[in-house]
Protein backbone atom coordinates (compact mmCIF):
# COMPACT_ATOMS: atom_id res chain seq x y z
CA UNK A 1 0.00 0.00 0.00
CA UNK A 2 1.32 3.44 -0.91
CA UNK A 3 1.64 5.89 1.97
CA UNK A 4 -0.28 9.07 1.28
CA UNK A 5 0.15 10.77 4.63
CA UNK A 6 3.58 12.04 5.52
CA UNK A 7 4.34 11.85 9.22
CA UNK A 8 7.40 14.06 9.73
CA UNK A 9 7.57 13.83 13.52
CA UNK A 10 5.63 11.94 16.21
CA UNK A 11 2.55 13.75 17.41
CA UNK A 12 2.75 16.01 14.38
CA UNK A 13 -0.88 17.15 14.41
CA UNK A 14 -0.44 18.95 17.71
CA UNK A 15 2.81 20.63 16.68
CA UNK A 16 2.18 21.59 13.06
CA UNK A 17 -0.11 24.33 11.84
CA UNK A 18 -1.17 25.11 8.30
CA UNK A 19 0.72 28.09 6.90
CA UNK A 20 -2.32 29.24 4.93
CA UNK A 21 -5.80 28.82 6.36
CA UNK A 22 -7.34 27.94 3.01
CA UNK A 23 -6.47 27.33 -0.64
CA UNK A 24 -7.54 30.80 -1.73
CA UNK A 25 -5.01 32.36 0.65
CA UNK A 26 -2.31 30.10 -0.72
CA UNK A 27 -3.21 30.92 -4.33
CA UNK A 28 -3.01 34.64 -3.54
CA UNK A 29 0.44 34.12 -2.11
CA UNK A 30 1.51 32.09 -5.13
CA UNK A 31 0.22 34.62 -7.68
CA UNK A 32 1.74 37.61 -5.90
CA UNK A 33 5.13 35.89 -5.69
CA UNK A 34 4.89 34.97 -9.36
CA UNK A 35 4.16 38.59 -10.29
CA UNK A 36 7.04 39.80 -8.17
CA UNK A 37 9.65 37.67 -9.92
CA UNK A 38 8.20 37.62 -13.45
CA UNK A 39 10.16 40.59 -14.79
CA UNK A 40 13.52 39.36 -13.58
CA UNK A 41 12.92 35.83 -14.84
CA UNK A 42 12.08 37.24 -18.28
CA UNK A 43 15.33 39.21 -18.30
CA UNK A 44 17.19 36.04 -17.38
CA UNK A 45 15.56 34.13 -20.21
CA UNK A 46 16.65 36.80 -22.70
CA UNK A 47 20.18 36.85 -21.26
CA UNK A 48 20.40 33.09 -21.75
CA UNK A 49 19.24 33.41 -25.36
CA UNK A 50 21.77 36.16 -26.04
CA UNK A 51 24.55 34.17 -24.32
CA UNK A 52 23.84 31.17 -26.53
CA UNK A 53 23.97 33.44 -29.57
CA UNK A 54 27.32 34.89 -28.51
CA UNK A 55 28.71 31.41 -27.90
CA UNK A 56 28.59 30.90 -31.66
CA UNK A 57 31.11 33.67 -32.15
CA UNK A 58 33.78 33.02 -29.50
CA UNK A 59 36.46 30.72 -30.95
CA UNK A 60 38.86 28.87 -28.65
CA UNK A 61 41.94 27.47 -30.35
CA UNK B 1 71.03 9.37 -6.09
CA UNK B 2 69.41 7.33 -8.82
CA UNK B 3 68.78 3.64 -8.16
CA UNK B 4 68.93 1.48 -11.32
CA UNK B 5 68.98 4.41 -13.79
CA UNK B 6 68.83 2.08 -16.79
CA UNK B 7 66.20 -0.27 -15.37
CA UNK B 8 62.46 -0.36 -15.98
CA UNK B 9 61.74 1.44 -12.71
CA UNK B 10 64.51 3.86 -11.70
CA UNK B 11 64.09 5.61 -8.33
CA UNK B 12 65.49 9.12 -8.13
CA UNK B 13 66.05 10.75 -4.75
CA UNK B 14 66.74 14.49 -4.89
CA UNK B 15 69.91 15.34 -2.92
CA UNK B 16 73.04 17.44 -3.27
CA UNK B 17 74.13 15.50 -6.33
CA UNK B 18 70.75 14.73 -7.91
CA UNK B 19 68.58 17.51 -9.33
CA UNK B 20 65.67 18.07 -11.71
CA UNK B 21 68.20 18.06 -14.56
CA UNK B 22 68.95 14.45 -13.67
CA UNK B 23 65.25 13.67 -13.85
CA UNK B 24 65.14 15.17 -17.35
CA UNK B 25 68.10 13.05 -18.40
CA UNK B 26 66.72 9.85 -16.89
CA UNK B 27 63.26 10.36 -18.39
CA UNK B 28 64.58 10.82 -21.91
CA UNK B 29 63.49 10.86 -24.64
CA UNK B 30 59.95 11.61 -23.44
CA UNK B 31 60.56 14.43 -20.97
CA UNK B 32 61.83 17.61 -22.61
CA UNK B 33 63.25 20.64 -20.84
CA UNK B 34 59.99 22.60 -21.13
CA UNK B 35 58.04 19.75 -19.53
CA UNK B 36 60.64 19.34 -16.82
CA UNK B 37 60.47 23.05 -16.09
CA UNK B 38 56.69 22.82 -15.60
CA UNK B 39 57.04 19.86 -13.25
CA UNK B 40 59.77 21.65 -11.32
CA UNK B 41 57.58 24.73 -11.03
CA UNK B 42 54.80 22.57 -9.62
CA UNK B 43 56.72 20.32 -7.26
CA UNK B 44 60.17 21.74 -6.49
CA UNK B 45 60.77 21.64 -2.75
CA UNK B 46 57.81 19.29 -2.22
CA UNK B 47 58.84 16.18 -4.14
CA UNK B 48 61.86 14.47 -2.59
CA UNK B 49 61.85 11.41 -4.80
CA UNK B 50 60.50 10.25 -8.15
CA UNK B 51 59.72 6.72 -9.28
CA UNK B 52 60.13 6.59 -13.06
CA UNK B 53 57.83 3.99 -14.60
CA UNK B 54 59.17 3.25 -18.08
CA UNK B 55 57.17 1.59 -20.85
CA UNK B 56 53.94 2.81 -19.33
CA UNK B 57 50.90 2.30 -21.57
CA UNK B 58 48.68 5.29 -20.97
CA UNK B 59 45.09 4.81 -22.13
CA UNK B 60 44.66 8.44 -23.10
CA UNK B 61 47.86 8.66 -25.12
CA UNK B 62 47.34 5.22 -26.65
CA UNK B 63 43.95 6.43 -27.90
CA UNK B 64 45.65 9.38 -29.60
CA UNK B 65 48.49 7.21 -30.90
CA UNK B 66 46.16 4.60 -32.40
CA UNK B 67 43.82 7.04 -34.07
CA UNK B 68 46.20 9.80 -35.05
CA UNK B 69 49.97 9.37 -34.63
CA UNK B 70 50.00 5.83 -36.11
CA UNK B 71 48.79 7.29 -39.40
CA UNK B 72 51.87 9.45 -39.81
CA UNK B 73 55.06 8.59 -41.75
CA UNK B 74 57.23 9.20 -38.71
CA UNK B 75 55.57 7.91 -35.56
CA UNK B 76 56.42 8.71 -31.96
CA UNK B 77 56.79 5.95 -29.38
CA UNK B 78 53.49 4.26 -28.57
CA UNK B 79 54.44 4.11 -24.90
CA UNK B 80 54.90 6.75 -22.23
CA UNK B 81 56.79 7.27 -19.02
CA UNK B 82 54.88 7.77 -15.79
CA UNK B 83 56.50 9.74 -12.99
CA UNK B 84 55.32 9.12 -9.42
CA UNK B 85 56.23 11.82 -6.92
CA UNK B 86 56.80 11.30 -3.18
CA UNK B 87 57.56 13.80 -0.45
CA UNK B 88 60.22 11.60 1.19
CA UNK B 89 63.29 9.70 0.00
CA UNK B 90 62.61 6.12 -1.05
CA UNK B 91 64.39 2.78 -1.04
CA UNK B 92 63.42 0.15 -3.55
CA UNK B 93 62.09 -1.99 -0.71
CA UNK B 94 59.54 0.75 0.15
CA UNK B 95 57.75 0.12 -3.14
CA UNK B 96 56.46 -3.22 -1.91
CA UNK B 97 54.30 -1.68 0.80
CA UNK B 98 51.19 0.48 0.30
CA UNK B 99 51.30 1.44 3.97
CA UNK B 100 54.86 2.69 3.54
CA UNK B 101 54.26 4.56 0.29
CA UNK B 102 50.76 6.00 0.64
CA UNK B 103 51.46 8.73 3.24
CA UNK B 104 54.21 10.27 1.12
CA UNK B 105 52.52 9.91 -2.28
CA UNK B 106 52.00 13.26 -3.99
CA UNK B 107 50.65 12.02 -7.33
CA UNK B 108 51.70 11.14 -10.84
CA UNK B 109 52.33 12.67 -14.23
CA UNK B 110 52.33 10.75 -17.52
CA UNK B 111 55.04 11.99 -19.89
CA UNK B 112 54.11 11.58 -23.57
CA UNK B 113 56.55 11.48 -26.48
CA UNK B 114 54.74 14.48 -27.99
CA UNK B 115 56.07 17.92 -28.83
CA UNK B 116 55.75 20.76 -28.03
CA UNK B 117 53.89 19.57 -24.91
CA UNK B 118 54.90 16.32 -23.24
CA UNK B 119 52.85 16.56 -20.02
CA UNK B 120 50.03 14.04 -20.27
CA UNK B 121 47.47 12.85 -17.77
CA UNK B 122 48.47 14.21 -14.36
CA UNK B 123 46.89 13.98 -10.94
CA UNK B 124 48.63 15.53 -7.96
CA UNK B 125 47.37 16.51 -4.52
CA UNK B 126 46.29 20.17 -4.31
CA UNK B 127 48.05 20.65 -0.98
CA UNK B 128 51.41 19.90 -2.58
CA UNK B 129 51.16 23.27 -4.30
CA UNK B 130 52.20 25.50 -1.44
CA UNK B 131 50.95 28.65 -3.12
CA UNK B 132 47.44 27.31 -3.71
CA UNK B 133 44.78 28.04 -1.10
CA UNK B 134 41.04 27.76 -0.80
CA UNK B 135 38.56 24.98 -1.44
CA UNK B 136 38.47 22.72 -4.51
CA UNK B 137 36.50 19.97 -6.24
CA UNK B 138 38.31 16.64 -6.04
CA UNK B 139 38.11 13.17 -7.49
CA UNK B 140 40.06 10.06 -6.47
CA UNK B 141 41.97 7.53 -8.55
CA UNK B 142 43.73 4.35 -7.59
CA UNK B 143 47.24 3.82 -8.91
CA UNK B 144 49.37 0.67 -9.06
CA UNK B 145 53.19 0.63 -8.97
CA UNK B 146 54.35 -2.93 -9.59
CA UNK B 147 51.21 -4.18 -7.88
CA UNK B 148 51.38 -1.82 -4.91
CA UNK B 149 48.06 -0.01 -4.74
CA UNK B 150 47.98 3.70 -3.92
CA UNK B 151 45.24 6.30 -4.10
CA UNK B 152 45.43 9.94 -5.02
CA UNK B 153 42.86 12.75 -4.88
CA UNK B 154 42.93 15.99 -6.82
CA UNK B 155 41.72 17.55 -10.05
CA UNK B 156 42.96 16.01 -13.35
CA UNK B 157 45.37 17.98 -15.52
CA UNK B 158 46.60 17.49 -19.09
CA UNK B 159 48.43 19.72 -21.56
CA UNK B 160 47.36 19.99 -25.17
CA UNK B 161 49.30 17.91 -27.67
CA UNK B 162 48.67 20.52 -30.39
CA UNK B 163 47.49 17.77 -32.77
CA UNK B 164 44.37 16.06 -31.50
CA UNK B 165 43.88 18.46 -28.63
CA UNK B 166 44.30 22.19 -28.27
CA UNK B 167 43.21 24.07 -25.16
CA UNK B 168 39.49 23.57 -25.87
CA UNK B 169 39.74 19.76 -25.96
CA UNK B 170 42.30 19.68 -23.13
CA UNK B 171 39.93 21.66 -20.89
CA UNK B 172 37.02 19.44 -21.87
CA UNK B 173 39.14 16.38 -21.07
CA UNK B 174 40.03 17.71 -17.59
CA UNK B 175 36.41 18.45 -16.80
CA UNK B 176 35.14 15.13 -18.22
CA UNK B 177 37.81 13.12 -16.39
CA UNK B 178 36.90 14.76 -13.08
CA UNK B 179 33.27 13.72 -13.50
CA UNK B 180 34.03 10.17 -14.71
CA UNK B 181 36.49 9.65 -11.84
CA UNK B 182 34.02 10.97 -9.28
CA UNK B 183 30.64 9.72 -10.57
CA UNK B 184 30.00 6.35 -12.24
CA UNK B 185 27.22 7.97 -14.24
CA UNK B 186 29.72 9.60 -16.62
CA UNK B 187 31.87 7.57 -19.04
CA UNK B 188 35.65 7.86 -19.17
CA UNK B 189 36.38 9.78 -22.37
CA UNK B 190 39.68 9.83 -24.26
CA UNK B 191 41.19 12.69 -26.27
CA UNK B 192 40.12 11.52 -29.74
CA UNK B 193 36.65 10.75 -28.40
CA UNK B 194 36.55 14.28 -26.99
CA UNK B 195 37.44 15.64 -30.42
CA UNK B 196 34.79 13.47 -32.05
CA UNK B 197 32.04 14.74 -29.76
CA UNK B 198 31.63 17.72 -32.07
CA UNK B 199 31.85 15.83 -35.37
CA UNK B 200 28.19 16.53 -36.20
CA UNK B 201 28.60 20.20 -35.30
CA UNK B 202 31.78 21.05 -37.16
CA UNK B 203 32.77 22.52 -40.47
CA UNK B 204 35.89 21.04 -42.01
CA UNK B 205 38.24 18.50 -40.48
CA UNK B 206 38.39 17.57 -36.81
CA UNK B 207 42.07 16.56 -36.63
CA UNK B 208 44.47 18.27 -36.35
CA UNK B 209 42.20 20.52 -34.37
CA UNK B 210 41.95 24.21 -35.12
CA UNK B 211 39.90 24.88 -31.99
CA UNK B 212 36.27 24.99 -31.01
CA UNK B 213 33.61 27.63 -30.54
CA UNK B 214 32.08 27.90 -27.08
CA UNK B 215 28.78 26.50 -28.31
CA UNK B 216 30.66 23.44 -29.56
CA UNK B 217 32.12 22.94 -26.08
CA UNK B 218 28.57 23.04 -24.73
CA UNK B 219 27.42 20.53 -27.37
CA UNK B 220 30.29 18.21 -26.48
CA UNK B 221 29.20 18.34 -22.83
CA UNK B 222 25.61 17.65 -23.82
CA UNK B 223 26.79 14.50 -25.59
CA UNK B 224 28.46 13.43 -22.36
CA UNK B 225 25.02 13.58 -20.63
CA UNK B 226 25.39 17.03 -19.09
CA UNK B 227 22.87 19.85 -19.39
CA UNK B 228 25.27 22.77 -19.97
CA UNK B 229 24.28 26.39 -19.38
CA UNK B 230 26.07 29.28 -21.09
CA UNK B 231 26.72 32.63 -19.43
CA UNK B 232 28.10 35.73 -21.16
CA UNK B 233 29.63 38.48 -19.09
CA UNK B 234 28.02 41.26 -21.08
CA UNK B 235 24.56 39.67 -20.62
CA UNK B 236 24.70 38.76 -16.95
CA UNK B 237 26.96 41.33 -15.30
CA UNK B 238 24.16 43.73 -14.44
CA UNK B 239 21.03 41.78 -15.26
CA UNK B 240 19.08 42.46 -12.11
CA UNK B 241 17.20 45.71 -11.55
CA UNK B 242 18.18 45.61 -7.89
CA UNK B 243 21.46 43.81 -8.14
CA UNK B 244 22.98 42.60 -4.92
CA UNK B 245 26.34 42.03 -6.58
CA UNK B 246 29.14 44.20 -7.88
CA UNK B 247 29.23 41.80 -10.80
CA UNK B 248 26.39 39.31 -11.20
CA UNK B 249 28.32 37.25 -13.80
CA UNK B 250 31.13 36.58 -11.32
CA UNK B 251 28.58 35.85 -8.57
CA UNK B 252 27.02 33.14 -10.76
CA UNK B 253 30.44 31.72 -11.62
CA UNK B 254 31.18 31.49 -7.89
CA UNK B 255 27.80 29.91 -7.14
CA UNK B 256 28.34 27.02 -9.56
CA UNK B 257 31.86 26.37 -8.28
CA UNK B 258 30.57 26.52 -4.69
CA UNK B 259 28.08 23.86 -5.82
CA UNK B 260 30.94 21.54 -6.77
CA UNK B 261 30.41 22.08 -10.49
CA UNK B 262 33.67 22.87 -12.32
CA UNK B 263 33.14 25.37 -15.15
CA UNK B 264 34.81 26.08 -18.47
CA UNK B 265 35.85 29.74 -18.35
CA UNK B 266 36.52 31.30 -21.75
CA UNK B 267 38.71 34.29 -22.54
CA UNK B 268 39.33 35.74 -25.98
CA UNK B 269 40.81 32.67 -27.76
CA UNK B 270 41.53 30.59 -24.65
CA UNK B 271 39.67 28.44 -22.15
CA UNK B 272 40.53 27.04 -18.71
CA UNK B 273 38.75 24.89 -16.11
CA UNK B 274 37.90 26.54 -12.79
CA UNK B 275 37.06 24.19 -9.92
CA UNK B 276 37.80 25.95 -6.65
CA UNK B 277 37.74 29.34 -4.99
CA UNK B 278 39.57 31.39 -2.39
CA UNK B 279 37.71 33.65 0.04
CA UNK B 280 38.95 36.18 2.54
CA UNK B 281 36.76 36.54 5.63
CA UNK B 282 39.03 38.94 7.52
CA UNK B 283 37.06 42.04 6.55
CA UNK B 284 33.58 40.51 6.75
CA UNK B 285 32.60 42.37 9.91
CA UNK B 286 33.14 45.69 8.13
CA UNK B 287 31.25 44.78 4.98
CA UNK B 288 27.90 46.25 4.02
CA UNK B 289 25.36 45.02 1.47
CA UNK B 290 25.27 46.57 -1.98
CA UNK B 291 23.05 49.66 -2.16
CA UNK B 292 19.38 48.68 -2.23
CA UNK B 293 20.08 45.14 -1.10
CA UNK B 294 19.27 43.53 2.26
CA UNK B 295 21.94 40.85 2.15
CA UNK B 296 25.65 40.20 1.93
CA UNK B 297 26.40 37.23 -0.33
CA UNK B 298 29.26 34.83 0.31
CA UNK B 299 30.42 35.45 -3.27
CA UNK B 300 31.43 38.97 -2.23
CA UNK B 301 34.18 37.47 -0.06
CA UNK B 302 35.72 35.54 -2.93
CA UNK B 303 38.89 37.00 -4.41
CA UNK B 304 40.32 34.20 -6.56
CA UNK B 305 39.46 30.95 -8.30
CA UNK B 306 41.56 27.81 -8.50
CA UNK B 307 41.85 26.18 -11.90
CA UNK B 308 43.84 24.30 -14.49
CA UNK B 309 45.18 26.05 -17.58
CA UNK B 310 46.59 23.46 -19.97
CA UNK B 311 49.36 25.92 -20.88
CA UNK B 312 50.38 26.25 -17.25
CA UNK B 313 50.67 24.00 -14.22
CA UNK B 314 47.99 22.38 -12.02
CA UNK B 315 46.14 24.45 -9.43
CA UNK B 316 46.90 27.96 -10.61
CA UNK B 317 44.97 30.88 -9.19
CA UNK B 318 43.15 33.56 -11.13
CA UNK B 319 42.31 36.88 -9.50
CA UNK B 320 41.61 40.45 -10.54
CA UNK B 321 45.03 41.63 -9.41
CA UNK B 322 46.99 42.18 -12.62
CA UNK B 323 50.32 42.24 -10.75
CA UNK B 324 49.79 38.64 -9.62
CA UNK B 325 49.50 37.46 -13.22
CA UNK B 326 53.26 37.67 -13.56
CA UNK B 327 53.92 34.85 -11.07
CA UNK B 328 53.66 31.16 -12.06
CA UNK B 329 51.16 30.51 -9.28
CA UNK B 330 48.66 32.60 -11.22
CA UNK B 331 47.12 32.21 -14.65
CA UNK B 332 48.09 34.76 -17.26
CA UNK B 333 44.54 36.16 -17.38
CA UNK B 334 42.43 37.95 -14.80
CA UNK B 335 38.87 37.12 -13.70
CA UNK B 336 37.45 40.19 -15.41
CA UNK B 337 38.83 38.94 -18.72
CA UNK B 338 36.51 35.92 -18.61
CA UNK B 339 34.00 36.58 -21.40
CA UNK B 340 31.84 33.48 -21.06
CA UNK B 341 31.55 30.38 -18.93
CA UNK B 342 29.87 27.03 -19.42
CA UNK B 343 28.39 25.30 -16.38
CA UNK B 344 27.94 21.54 -17.01
CA UNK B 345 24.85 20.94 -14.90
CA UNK B 346 23.66 17.43 -14.15
CA UNK B 347 20.73 16.46 -16.36
CA UNK B 348 18.13 16.74 -13.59
CA UNK B 349 18.96 20.28 -12.53
CA UNK B 350 16.34 22.32 -14.37
CA UNK B 351 16.45 25.46 -12.24
CA UNK B 352 19.49 27.69 -12.95
CA UNK B 353 21.32 29.54 -10.17
CA UNK B 354 20.07 32.99 -11.13
CA UNK B 355 16.40 31.94 -11.05
CA UNK B 356 16.81 30.25 -7.68
CA UNK B 357 18.34 33.43 -6.32
CA UNK B 358 15.50 35.55 -7.69
CA UNK B 359 12.94 33.31 -6.00
CA UNK B 360 14.59 33.08 -2.58
CA UNK B 361 15.42 36.77 -2.56
CA UNK B 362 11.73 37.53 -3.12
CA UNK B 363 10.63 35.10 -0.40
CA UNK B 364 13.11 36.40 2.17
CA UNK B 365 11.74 39.95 1.98
CA UNK B 366 8.03 39.15 1.75
CA UNK B 367 5.69 40.59 4.40
CA UNK B 368 4.17 37.15 5.10
CA UNK B 369 7.06 34.67 5.19
CA UNK B 370 10.08 36.99 5.09
CA UNK B 371 12.71 36.97 7.80
CA UNK B 372 11.78 40.42 9.07
CA UNK B 373 8.27 39.18 9.77
CA UNK B 374 9.10 35.79 11.22
CA UNK B 375 12.62 35.90 12.65
CA UNK B 376 13.78 38.45 15.22
CA UNK B 377 17.11 36.58 15.42
CA UNK B 378 17.95 36.99 11.75
CA UNK B 379 16.51 40.52 11.68
CA UNK B 380 18.96 41.58 14.40
CA UNK B 381 21.87 41.86 11.94
CA UNK B 382 22.58 41.86 8.21
CA UNK B 383 21.97 38.36 6.82
CA UNK B 384 24.82 36.67 4.96
CA UNK B 385 23.56 34.32 2.23
CA UNK B 386 25.36 31.36 0.65
CA UNK B 387 23.73 29.68 -2.35
CA UNK B 388 24.68 26.23 -3.59
CA UNK B 389 23.38 23.13 -5.29
CA UNK B 390 23.75 19.68 -3.76
CA UNK B 391 22.06 16.30 -3.67
CA UNK B 392 19.27 15.49 -1.23
CA UNK B 393 21.21 12.38 -0.26
CA UNK B 394 24.37 14.29 0.61
CA UNK B 395 22.38 16.94 2.51
CA UNK B 396 20.65 14.29 4.62
CA UNK B 397 23.92 12.47 5.25
CA UNK B 398 25.22 15.43 7.22
CA UNK B 399 22.09 16.22 9.25
CA UNK B 400 23.26 14.46 12.42
CA UNK B 401 26.76 15.93 12.49
CA UNK B 402 25.36 19.42 11.84
CA UNK B 403 22.43 19.16 14.22
CA UNK B 404 20.51 21.79 12.20
CA UNK B 405 20.23 24.03 15.28
CA UNK B 406 17.15 22.23 16.57
CA UNK B 407 16.31 18.54 17.03
CA UNK B 408 12.88 19.02 15.45
CA UNK B 409 14.39 20.43 12.25
CA UNK B 410 16.84 17.56 12.01
CA UNK B 411 14.06 15.02 12.43
CA UNK B 412 11.71 16.70 9.95
CA UNK B 413 14.45 16.92 7.31
CA UNK B 414 15.36 13.29 7.85
CA UNK B 415 11.78 12.15 7.26
CA UNK B 416 11.07 14.52 4.39
CA UNK B 417 11.47 12.97 0.90
CA UNK B 418 13.88 15.14 -1.12
CA UNK B 419 14.53 15.34 -4.87
CA UNK B 420 17.87 14.16 -6.23
CA UNK B 421 19.13 17.75 -6.52
CA UNK B 422 18.27 20.66 -4.25
CA UNK B 423 19.22 24.31 -4.23
CA UNK B 424 20.04 25.62 -0.77
CA UNK B 425 20.27 29.21 0.43
CA UNK B 426 21.98 29.21 3.83
CA UNK B 427 21.26 32.20 6.07
CA UNK B 428 24.01 33.38 8.38
CA UNK B 429 25.29 36.61 9.95
CA UNK B 430 28.62 38.41 9.88
CA UNK B 431 29.47 37.40 13.45
CA UNK B 432 29.19 33.64 12.82
CA UNK B 433 30.03 33.22 9.11
CA UNK B 434 31.79 31.22 7.59
CA UNK B 435 31.54 28.58 10.30
CA UNK B 436 27.89 28.65 11.27
CA UNK B 437 24.42 29.42 9.94
CA UNK B 438 21.01 30.20 11.43
CA UNK B 439 18.68 28.73 8.83
CA UNK B 440 18.11 27.97 5.18
CA UNK B 441 15.68 27.76 2.28
CA UNK B 442 15.68 24.46 0.41
CA UNK B 443 14.31 24.51 -3.13
CA UNK B 444 13.52 21.72 -5.57
CA UNK B 445 16.15 22.00 -8.35
CA UNK B 446 13.94 19.99 -10.71
CA UNK B 447 11.33 22.78 -10.78
CA UNK B 448 11.24 25.38 -13.51
CA UNK B 449 11.74 29.04 -12.74
CA UNK B 450 8.09 29.92 -13.27
CA UNK B 451 6.85 27.63 -10.48
CA UNK B 452 6.93 29.82 -7.36
CA UNK B 453 5.99 26.88 -5.14
CA UNK B 454 9.21 24.94 -5.55
CA UNK B 455 10.22 25.43 -1.96
CA UNK B 456 10.72 22.34 0.11
CA UNK B 457 11.54 24.04 3.40
CA UNK B 458 12.09 27.44 4.93
CA UNK B 459 13.91 27.41 8.24
CA UNK B 460 14.49 30.38 10.54
CA UNK B 461 15.57 29.94 14.20
CA UNK B 462 11.97 30.59 15.31
CA UNK B 463 10.02 28.68 12.67
CA UNK B 464 10.20 25.82 10.19
CA UNK B 465 7.90 25.71 7.17
CA UNK B 466 7.79 22.58 4.99
CA UNK B 467 5.75 21.45 2.02
CA UNK B 468 4.36 18.04 3.00
CA UNK B 469 2.25 17.79 -0.14
CA UNK B 470 4.91 18.03 -2.85
CA UNK B 471 7.05 15.58 -0.91
CA UNK B 472 4.49 12.88 -1.82
CA UNK B 473 3.79 14.23 -5.34
CA UNK B 474 0.53 15.75 -4.10
CA UNK B 475 -0.70 19.37 -4.22
CA UNK B 476 1.28 21.73 -1.94
CA UNK B 477 0.50 21.37 1.77
CA UNK B 478 2.54 23.94 3.67
CA UNK B 479 2.77 23.48 7.42
CA UNK B 480 4.64 25.46 10.05
CA UNK B 481 6.35 24.30 13.22
CA UNK B 482 7.19 26.74 16.01
CA UNK B 483 10.79 26.31 17.16
CA UNK B 484 12.21 27.06 20.58
CA UNK B 485 15.77 26.97 21.85
CA UNK B 486 17.36 27.02 18.39
CA UNK B 487 21.09 27.55 18.11
CA UNK B 488 23.36 28.25 15.18
CA UNK B 489 24.91 25.19 13.53
CA UNK B 490 27.77 24.33 11.14
CA UNK B 491 27.51 25.32 7.49
CA UNK B 492 27.07 22.54 4.98
CA UNK B 493 30.40 21.30 3.61
CA UNK B 494 30.52 18.55 1.04
CA UNK B 495 30.79 19.95 -2.48
CA UNK B 496 34.37 21.18 -2.08
CA UNK B 497 37.33 20.27 0.11
CA UNK B 498 39.50 22.75 1.99
CA UNK B 499 43.17 22.79 1.01
CA UNK B 500 44.93 22.55 4.39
Amino acid sequence: MTANILQLIPDEETKAQRLFSNDQEYQEFRVSLQKEVQGELERQREARRQSEEQAKKLLIS
Amino acid sequence: MIDEPNGLLPILNFDNQTTWDDLTTTAQPHLDSAGAARLKESLDGIANSVVIERHYIDRDYRDTFSQYHSKRFITPDSRCIRLHFFDKSLDRSDIKSSEELQPSYIGYSVIRPTRPNCIGRTLIKPECRQTTQGTVCECTESVSIQGTELSISGFPFISQDADVTVCAQASLWMLARYFSDRYHLYPETYPVQIGNLTRDYSVGRLFPSSGLYIWQLAEALRRLSFAPLLYSRNQYSQISQQSCHTDNFEHLLYTYIESGIPVLAAFDNHVVVLFGHVSDYSDLSNMAPETGCNFIYSSALNWAYVGNDDNGIPYQLISNNAAQQQTPSYMSNTINQIEQFVAPLPEKVFLPAESFETLVKAILVRPDVGYQQLSPTISAATPVLRLFLTTGRSYKKRLTERGMGNALVEEVYRNLPLPHFIWVCEISQQSIYPDHVLGEIIWDATRNAYEPDGWIALHYPEILIVDRGSALNNPPDLVRFALTGSTNYPIYRSNLRDIP
